[in-house]
């Protein structure tokens, strides 16, 4: 009897490595579909199409840092990027208590350097210069297009944790919708695309 | 007649003084500066762009109205340009590269670093470059280090120094001081009176993650995760906190 027993025992152990094998192989050769996720928390793109506001380059009032970027320094004024969507001014007179004095509102901006009065930027691919001798009211002085060919696209989101759970599900990009300006976190049902 | 040959003679100390002051600053474009990670980089009246993989020349005497000087293609993963002393360090995630722009409009390609595959930005001052390399997911490599190169003989670069860091992104030199962003660790501060011998001083770790530093000017200015960091460097390795802009 017992030797039925560990012989049976045996065979699951086995057959159980045997499985885990199979499995392994199975899975490198032809990942499986997983199925549906259901209702889940999702990246959404949101668009904007050309001409609309919020693909304006101009003056806005100063707003919170949310995605700081890289930073130019010129007298007392510090120039920060907000990645994506464009540059804080920054006035450090009184280097006690730096304040914020506007926002450049420049959809796609990654890059920031100035001359003199003249801004050199980047709107999504093209880089741009903006003459702040008129600011408010800024102007795009020149345009080079496709100059960072790789800044066309809004990057895909990051992979996050929140709350312990990592999101990872987003809604395939649509480019001839327009624009992708930011990306939301919103509840969809079966999206698509997903990192694995 | 004695007096005015000592007179003379502490001007000329004074000229050197400037202009060796000004050699060690750095990506300056009409008073302003800025960081180790910028893919622009404005020398005199040249600005130079890097993309993912070329080098781009613009004629900006006329700011508003650059004048398409050409284009060098490099191999993929160019991430950072740094103008210093009639010289471009193009920093990339397997290399460091080493243009001469004595004819602004043409850089010419003196030497190339090959290194682990990394993240580097590049800073400069006298004859010494700093490197810092960062390992990781978007980077490759798992190499975090510090990597010192005289660069006396650009076309033949030699490594001096290697220190190992934790996470590293942007630095910035001020003098015999370094700084080096080691992302959660902090702020890392190197003595670097021997450059080829890079001392820690301290780690500035108040919480914040950070990227890039500008010293400008007796000041430094950090990017950090979610805004901006004030230091006071009259005393460049001694940094003091002075102020934090965040949100």
């Amino acid at each position: 009897m017992l030797r039925t027993v560990t012989l049976f025992l045996m065979a699951i152990a086995f057959c159980g490595c045997d499985f885990r094998l199979f499995e392994l192989r199975n899975r490198d050769l032809n990942p499986p579909e997983p199925p549906p996720p259901g209702i889940v928390d999702t990246y959404v793109p949101i668009y904007a199409a050309e001409g609309s506001d919020e693909l304006k380059i101009a003056t806005q009032a100063i707003r919170p840092t949310h995605k700081a970027g890289k930073i130019f320094v010129m007298d007392n004024r510090l120039f920060q990027v907000e990645q994506d969507s464009g540059i804080h001014i920054i006035d450090y007179s009184d280097k006690a208590n730096p304040v914020k004095v506007a926002f450049l509102n420049v959809p796609g901006c990654k890059e920031v350097a100035l001359k003199g009065s003249n801004v050199y930027t980047n709107n999504f691919e093209d880089m741009i210069i903006l003459d702040l001798n008129t600011y408010p009211d800024i102007k795009v002085k020149s345009r080079m297009p496709n100059v960072f060919p790789e800044l066309k696209y809004a990057p895909l989101p990051q992979l996050i944790m929140t709350g312990g759970t990592t999101i990872r599900y987003y809604e395939c990009p649509d480019y001839s919708k327009g624009r992708i300006v930011r990306w939301e976190v919103q509840k969809v049902n079966n999206p698509k695309c997903r990192y694995y | 007649m004695k007096k005015l040959y000592y007179l003379l003679f502490v001007l000329l100390i004074m000229i050197s003084c400037t202009k060796d002051n000004a050699k060690s600053s750095d990506s300056f474009a009409d008073g302003g500066k800025g960081g180790s990670l910028a893919r622009f980089a404005i020398a005199g009246n040249y600005l130079y762009v890097v993309n993912q993989n070329a080098l781009k020349v613009y004629d900006i005497t006329d700011a508003t109205a650059p004048v398409d000087k050409g284009v060098t293609q490099l191999p993929w993963g160019i991430e950072t340009i740094f103008a210093y002393d009639q010289k471009l360090f193009v920093g990339s995630t397997n290399a460091l590269f080493i243009f001469d722009i004595t004819d602004p409009a043409k850089p010419k390609p003196e030497s190339r670093v090959q290194h682990f595959r990394s993240c580097d930005p590049v800073v400069t001052q006298g004859t010494t470059a700093f490197v810092t390399l960062r390992g990781g997911n978007t980077c490759g490599g798992t190499l975090n280090a510090l990597m010192v190169y005289d660069v006396k003989d650009v076309k033949n670069p030699v490594m001096k120094a290697q220190v190992e860091l934790t996470g590293p992104y942007g630095l910035g030199v001020q003098d015999s001081a370094l700084y080096v962003c080691d992302g959660a660790k902090g702020l890392g501060v190197f003595n670097i009176k021997d450059p080829y011998l890079p001392k820690v001083l301290e780690y500035i770790n108040d919480g914040s993650i950070y990227y890039d530093v500008i010293p400008y000017n007796g000041i430094l200015i950090a990017y950090v995760e979610g805004g901006v960091r004030f230091f006071d460097i009259s005393k460049p390795q001694n940094p003091v906190a002075l102020s934090a802009l965040m949100n």
